[in-house]
């Protein structure tokens, strides 16, 4: 029967290498896009990680003896036949018993130390407060909103609102605060930090608000997802994070800070998708204009009370995704949304739509004419995964931990000839098929 | 000694209560209690199942394959609460409540009739929970029905008020039954028992008992905070309240769950290894000391599962340091199972093979376990699906693989007929494949970066390949299952008898016929040891040997 076993064994692996040799390595070790902790773009996900490979040490040593030990045991000992002699009726082994309780013992005060100091450095560490960025949970998406001191005055830091696309400087710590408006969200960014709860209530609870704090070493994009069961939607409230040097991120902010003029020419479709946006976005979302007095009007119908708040629609048009980031800001994508939200993303929370496909254009129109400059955005738009040579993940870190406990310096050094590739055009197609897929 | 035998003739007339389907609902025999609460709970799993197997075909392949999001919500919160609540906890109480009485030499619970109390209650709080499926929708919110997402504002409909209701009646019969086996172990001993000579699975039924009995009541407490929230309209877990202080109150019942799922598993593996090594078990004081450490260990760790929430710095390096410790009891125990085979006479029977199979695949879970209760890994690896290998690991691989040995071993006295062993073992390695191969790779898409309790993915996540892995997994667990239906059905059908005693056992139930009389036994061996049918054996052999000098 063991036979019978080992060979099924045997067969299982050689099935696993079969399919191993047959998968693109994509699917086997991971894509540009996996949101791996041991592609780490930043000192603090890079000493988590390094924990991580320190623990996979031990826990591996563990494995192997105490797994040899089961295994020895069970198949060492087998019996020959039923007439076999009563082994030595052993009942026990005091010094083992100490043995085997205090060694363990140690191992664990070993970890927990272990465990500590990264604490202490996360606690300790003072985080200078000049870029905070306040995340808010919303079903079903993430609001950002900037208090940037470098780029303002350190008592008027400069300010901005976006959602779902959070753009940063490299080189240059950000503290997120995490707030939630309803449900209790998780605020993670694998590459970049861990995740923390937003805890609706906690900015006026007296409790306060949890935080993160990461300063990415290497531009690029990376992909942050909701954590905590949240609804509906919860698998559809994603986020990316596009790290960029610091002039295009300044340029971007400093852009990104100023509020559009309100359309005036009566006559011009992005007037008539303002008076469109007005009556039936409004309910729901804010829009941040200059209207024709000069003073900034917040267009906002917002009926007290209301539990939908979807996402400020100022800039909308400057952001790569919308939808909880399920969707490419597309002309095309936008027609869909705006044709049935409900047929796109079911069950979200947006209740209204524009039928009419030349209003729909009009407020496209509309929302693009309040776009930041391309050329500001290119940048942005642009930025693609880190490039990271495929490493097998957490299969990886097994093997190579020690190596990989330097992970983010290895980004480093790729991150010279990986430069081209990060800013060559995405692809497109999948979230076409996305938007095919979810019809 | 003389071997046991036969019922002894019924006093009175049997009436309609005596007979058919109307004895099973009036018994209140602690055997075919047992056998309700083991078949009540299967059927469960099967829902159970069900709902796990919609989940992975869901999420084979990225994009809507099957269900929409609100049904994937559903489908994942009443499989877990009902693997949970209505099939892994009631699983142990069934099997404890056939074999503890037998194993400690009584004729029945000290509380028949409770007995059938907490079954009855049981079975109206699992049909009142899934009652929610025909009158509206099921709950949605998860397992863990955290608030704010439970108010109901946010989760309209009755489904989250079944749940709490239904929580709330099994959590009853749960404390009913864990009175009962405290009173049972502790009073019902046979003469001779003292507490170190009862066997493991007894030990750990008492040990499970005070958990269920100190635990449950603070979740029955939060959850009717919960209610009072949703109906009377009460801010005790709303953004004016404080929303985490449920998952404090739920997680100080929950975690210690954990181990009133796993230590009857710890118990049946520690009555198996014996058996099938030919020897004592190793370090019995020691594992009794370690089950009673775990128990209370077992208190003092809940925050673990909060530590992304945002507590105290220093509270949670005391639950993390805590939680580590727990790795020492259960070393211990890993330790002493292991040396219990070591030099020992080891037969690999069905029974065995899945207690080594426990061994193996509870040792993974415990090793992930010590990754999750780390509290920088846990800002990372929490809520993914890291976490949900990890918790089946412990859950399937501990608990379940734990009911599959019990069963194969257990079989003959419950039924009185031996499962088919050729088929056990095809059971046992589907069963080994499949759950290996459904569960493992969730390591590998946690450290990926993949949230749980997501309904769907982006494609371009390197998440698919593991994904489409498991779900063949979850079809080859399936398969498993279909073929220990098979065995069931066939041995039933072969319907050969089996002896008192196939696997030359150590502790009393196998001094009584299989299956035991109404009354369990006639005549009990004495109980020197904690192996009274080992002495038993050795007491006959001896006559045999000299026979004139052992006749009574």
């Amino acid at each position: 029967m063991v036979a019978l076993g080992a060979a099924l064994l045997v067969g299982l692996a050689l099935v696993g290498l079969l399919a191993f040799a047959a998968t693109p390595s994509s699917a086997l070790f991971g894509t540009a896009r996996t949101p791996s902790l041991s592609r780490t773009a930043s000192d603090v996900a890079a000493d988590l990680n390094a924990l991580y490979n320190r623990v996979t040490w031990i826990a591996v040593v563990i494995f192997v003896l105490v797994q040899g030990a089961i295994l020895y045991a069970a198949l060492g000992f087998r019996r020959k036949s039923e007439d076999d002699p009563e082994p030595v009726q052993t009942h026990g082994n005091n010094t083992l018993e100490v043995i085997w309780t205090v060694i363990p013992s140690l191992i664990v005060l070993g970890l927990a130390f272990l465990s500590y100091r990264e604490m202490r450095a996360e606690y300790v560490t003072e985080v200078p407060d000049d870029l905070v960025i306040t995340a808010t949970g919303y079903r079903w998406y993430w609001a950002f909103d900037y208090a940037d001191k470098t780029l303002g005055e350190p008592s008027a830091p400069l300010t901005l609102t976006t959602a779902t696309e959070l753009v940063i400087p490299v080189n240059r710590p950000v503290k997120v605060l995490i707030d939630s408006q309803d449900v209790i969200h998780s605020f993670w960014v694998p590459q970049l930090a861990g995740k923390r709860d937003a805890v609706p209530g906690a900015r006026d609870g007296g409790y306060g608000m949890n935080s993160v704090w990461f300063e990415a070493d290497t531009p690029g994009r990376y992909e942050g997802q909701c954590a905590e069961l949240c609804g509906t939607w919860h698998s559809g409230m994603r986020f990316s994070v596009v790290a960029l040097p610091e002039a295009e991120y300044a340029a971007w902010a400093r852009a990104m800070a100023v509020v559009p003029k309100a359309p005036t020419d009566a006559a011009s479709p992005e007037y008539a998708g303002f008076t469109t946006a007005k009556t039936v976005c409004g309910a729901c979302h804010i829009l941040d204009l200059v209207g024709p007095g000069g003073g900034v009007v917040t267009e906002t119908l917002q009926a007290g009370g209301s539990l939908t708040r979807g996402p400020n629609l100022t800039r909308v048009a400057s952001r790569s995704h919308f939808a909880g980031g399920m969707f490419e800001m597309t002309d095309a994508n936008l027609h869909s949304w705006l044709a049935d939200p409900q047929a796109l993303k079911p069950g979200t929370l947006m209740s209204v739509n524009v039928p009419d496909p030349k209003a729909a254009a009009d407020v496209i129109a509309f929302l693009k004419s309040l776009a930041i400059d391309a050329a500001v955005l290119a940048p942005v738009r642009a930025a693609g995964p880190q490039n990271v040579p495929n490493d097998l993940d957490g299969l990886g870190e097994i093997g190579g931990g020690a190596a990989d406990e330097h992970g983010g310096d290895g980004a480093h050094e790729d991150e010279a000839e990986g430069e081209h590739d990060a800013r060559a055009p995405r692809d497109d197609t999948h979230l076409a098929s996305t938007l095919e897929r979810t019809r | 000694m003389t071997t046991i035998s036969g019922d002894v003739a019924v006093l009175r007339k049997p009436g309609v209560w005596d007979k058919g389907i109307a004895s099973w609902l009036a018994t209140v025999d602690h055997k075919r209690i047992g056998l309700m609460y083991i078949v009540t709970s299967g059927i469960f799993f099967v829902a159970g199942a069900y709902l796990a197997l919609l989940v992975r075909l869901e999420l084979a392949l990225p994009g809507r394959q099957l269900i929409g999001p609100d049904t994937y919500n559903q489908a994942f919160t009443m499989h877990a609460t009902t693997m949970i609540f209505l099939f892994v906890i009631p699983m142990w109480v069934g099997i404890g409540n056939y074999l503890v009485p037998l194993m400690i030499g009584a004729i029945d619970m000290a509380f028949p009739r409770l007995n059938a109390l907490s079954y009855w209650v049981f079975l109206f709080g699992a049909l009142f929970m899934y009652s929610s499926f025909l009158v509206g929708t099921p709950a949605a919110a998860g397992w863990t029905s955290y608030p704010p997402l439970t108010n109901n504002v946010y989760s309209p409909g009755v489904g989250v008020d079944f749940w709490i209701a239904g929580v709330l009646i099994v959590g009853t019969a749960s404390m009913l039954g864990a009175v009962n086996f405290l009173v049972t172990i502790w009073n019902l001993r046979a003469p001779g028992m003292t507490w170190m000579r009862m066997p493991m699975f007894a030990w750990a039924q008492f040990v499970t008992s005070q958990l269920v009995l100190f635990a449950t009541p603070m979740l029955t407490g939060g959850l009717i905070l919960l209610l009072f929230d949703r109906t009377l309209g009460t801010h005790f877990f709303t953004a004016d309240g404080y929303p985490v202080l449920f998952q404090h109150i739920f997680w100080f019942y929950s975690h210690p769950a954990v181990y009133i799922m796993i230590l009857p598993a710890f118990g049946v593996v520690s009555e198996i290894l014996p058996v099938f090594s030919r020897k004592p078990l190793f370090g019995y004081k020691a594992l009794v000391f370690a089950t009673a450490g775990i128990g209370i260990l077992g208190f003092l760790v809940w925050a673990h599962h909060m530590f992304t929430v945002g507590l105290n710095p220093n509270a949670q390096l005391v639950f993390m340091t805590a939680t580590m410790f727990i790795a020492v009891p259960t070393g211990v125990k890993f330790f002493n199972w292991i040396f219990t085979m070591w030099g020992g006479s080891v037969r690999l029977a069905t029974p065995m093979l899945f207690t080594v199979a426990f061994l193996s695949m509870f040792l993974i879970g415990g090793i992930s376990g010590v990754y999750l209760g780390n509290v920088p890994i846990d800002w990372q690896l929490h809520d993914t699906y890291y976490v949900v290998g990890h918790l089946h690991y412990v859950l399937f691989g501990g608990s379940v693989f734990g009911m599959a040995a019990a069963f194969y071993y257990w079989w003959p006295k419950l039924f009185g007929k031996m499962l088919d062993e050729g088929i056990g073992k095809v059971h046992f390695w589907l069963q080994l494949i499949g759950f290996n191969l459904t569960f493992f790779p969730m390591h590998i898409l946690g450290v990926r970066g993949m949230p749980r309790r997501i309904y769907d993915y982006a494609p371009d996540r390197g998440w698919v390949f593991w994904n489409f892995v498991e779900t063949v997994g979850t079809l080859i667990l399936g398969v498993a299952f279909l073929v220990f239906l098979y065995n069931v059905w066939i041995t039933r059908k072969r319907n050969v008898p089996a002896p008192s005693d196939p696997w030359d056992g150590y502790t009393l139930e196998w001094a009584t016929t299989s299956p035991p009389p109404a009354h369990n036994f006639d005549r009990l061996p004495p109980i020197l040891s904690e192996r009274p049918l080992r002495d038993l054996r050795l007491a006959r052999a001896a006559r045999v040997a000299a026979p004139q000098s052992g006749e009574r």
